[in-house]
């Protein structure tokens, strides 16, 4: 109960702020972007995939998992957490009588709803990009079947993945008050992973040592064994949450 | 016998080699305005957030209304509201919004914004985004924001920072009869005795960490000295009178200060001057102002 009335809180925080914005913008820039790249250059799907279905979901799905999605992970907790840096809210936050963990808790359930809505956004763009596609390139007919399962699978599988690297990241925001601290983390992750991934031809090997590279295991060719790595990602992310919650409940407010 | 809202014994925090606050003891009888002075670093912030549980003790104990903080922090939390440096507002949201944040964390009902609201006079503004606010109305939004589910306790730093005369005033009378309409205990930090003297019953003078003095406004102004200035034709001779008949009396120029106490009038000094045969051209009575007993206290 207690712990609803905070998350309750901390929903309306987000009232007006960019990070609010980024659930819609970001997978939207992804599916647009994508839509304009087939329809100039049909050939990156056609050459690729039997099933333009499935092929459509793994182009979107790699450039969101593999890019947007750290990248959006990484600014949407630092946004989050920057409402209380801003102007020092910790010190009125802190003195209110919820336990703190709480606070940090309903902090990290608002960055998984936003990431989870933001997937559920990014599926349903497969199936408009999928619509509009054969409109704009006639070379593009959607024969089959739409996979739905499949693309809520793989979409799914994305973002439980992603759960690692957004415990880090929502512990860093938290920790450092400096935006450039968590984002500056994030964004030489992202980079690394995007090498990591591409190195080894989409084999994601090194991925599943790589929290920012993990979701990319989900859309790996020839597919991974993705169940052992779920539970790395939900345990592991788990522990960090606990620790960064810890961290958080002991730290003294300046 | 009524528990004090806050008792403080013998309370340490140092940071590194700094010791903010050294053996800090002080009680804040209830329902008082208990006015926590002390110049810029004396430590009075640190104390405010030990009261609050937002720094741990290095050592001591921090009482609220007779119960350990460190054991009944959250329940004694349900009874505080503060305000503490600048006001802590989310700017993307209105001033309603801000109020309904916390009121969601306090769980309290709708009808509290609106007291809260009109309590410091911005029920106007209520929908005008924080970040539109002038520093008078974020300041009131603050204060709404401490006085929301209505505290026992009310620990306020500075409330009337950037406020304008109409403002402080309003806030003054509003912290002024806190005890008597809602029997709230506030506690009150601020550098600047002019204001604690306005609306304080008791007072608390803090210096380098180090409890200079605390005691009721009363007790503080008893301290203030009154002296007699004297200008005379001959000083030293003067002195030496004076100084032969057991009075404190020391130079400054050609004036001279005797400390006023009993024998030490206006009126005796003269006749006894006069009889002396030295001319008094001058005499005044001049009584020591409190702020000249908070700088003594601070060493300042």
């Amino acid at each position: 109960m207690l712990l609803l009335r905070v998350l309750w809180a901390e929903v309306l925080k987000t009232k007006r702020t960019a990070a609010l914005w980024m659930v819609v913008v970001a997978p939207a820039s992804v599916v647009l972007l994508m839509v304009f790249l087939l329809s100039q250059v049909p050939t990156m799907l056609l050459y690729r995939a039997s099933d333009l279905w499935m092929g459509l979901t793994r182009i979107i799905l790699v450039f969101w998992a593999i890019l947007m999605m750290p990248l959006y992970v990484t600014l949407a907790t630092a946004l989050l957490a920057g409402l209380e840096h801003a102007e020092n809210q910790w010190k009125l936050l802190l003195a209110r009588p919820v336990p703190r963990w709480t606070v940090y808790v309903a902090k990290l359930i608002v960055s998984v709803t936003m990431l989870c809505a933001s997937a559920t956004l990014l599926v349903g763009g497969v199936l408009v990009a999928g619509t509009v596609l054969p409109v704009l390139q006639p070379e593009l007919r959607f024969r089959s079947p739409i996979p739905l399962f499949m693309i809520f699978e793989k979409a799914s599988q994305v973002t439980a993945l992603a759960f690692l690297s957004l415990t880090i990241q929502h512990w860093m925001s938290l920790r450092w008050r400096p935006f450039a601290v968590a984002v500056g983390v994030g964004v030489v992750a992202t980079v690394v992973g995007y090498v990591m991934v591409v190195s080894t031809r989409h084999g994601s090997a090194l991925g599943i040592y790589f929290p920012w590279a993990l979701p990319m295991t989900a859309l790996a060719m020839p597919p991974l064994n993705i169940k052992p790595l779920l539970w790395l990602s939900g345990a592991v992310g788990l522990g960090v949450a606990a620790a960064g919650c810890l961290d958080f409940c002991r730290r003294e407010v300046k | 016998m009524e528990s004090p809202a806050i008792n403080l014994d013998d309370v340490h925090k140092s940071y590194g080699i700094v010791r903010a606050v050294q053996g800090l003891s002080l009680s804040v009888p209830a329902r008082s305005v208990y006015g926590f002075l002390g110049p810029n670093g004396a430590g009075k912030t640190t104390t405010i957030r030990l009261i609050l549980g937002l720094q741990s003790l290095d050592r001591g104990t921090v009482s609220l209304f007779g119960q350990p903080m460190t054991a009944e922090r959250i329940a004694l939390l349900r009874r505080t509201g503060s305000l503490v440096d600048a006001p802590s507002l989310y700017s993307n949201l209105t001033g309603h919004e801000n109020l309904e944040v916390h009121r969601r964390i306090l769980g309290l009902p709708k009808q509290s914004i609106y007291e809260a609201l009109e309590a410091v006079d911005l029920l106007s503004v209520a929908n005008r985004v924080a970040k539109n606010y002038s520093q008078g109305m974020r300041q009131r939004l603050g204060l709404a924001l401490a006085l929301l589910g209505n505290p026992n306790l009310l620990v306020l730093d500075e409330p009337t920072n950037g406020l304008d005369p109409a403002g402080i005033h309003e806030v003054r009378t509003l912290v002024r009869n806190l005890p008597k309409t809602r029997g709230v205990t506030v506690f009150l930090s601020s550098h600047l005795l002019s204001e604690v003297e306005q609306v304080a019953t008791h007072v608390a003078i803090l210096s380098q960490g180090k409890m200079q003095f605390e005691g009721t406004l009363e007790d503080l102004r008893r301290r203030t000295q009154s002296i007699v200035v004297l200008e005379v034709d001959q000083p030293e001779r003067a002195q030496v009178l004076l100084s032969q008949s057991g009075r404190s009396v020391r130079r400054e120029g050609q004036r001279l200060l005797v400390e006023s106490s009993a024998g030490s009038s206006p009126a005796e000094l003269n006749a006894m001057l006069v009889e002396a045969r030295v001319a008094v051209s001058h005499l005044a009575l001049q009584r020591a102002t409190l702020e000249d007993v908070f700088l003594e206290l601070t060493h300042v």
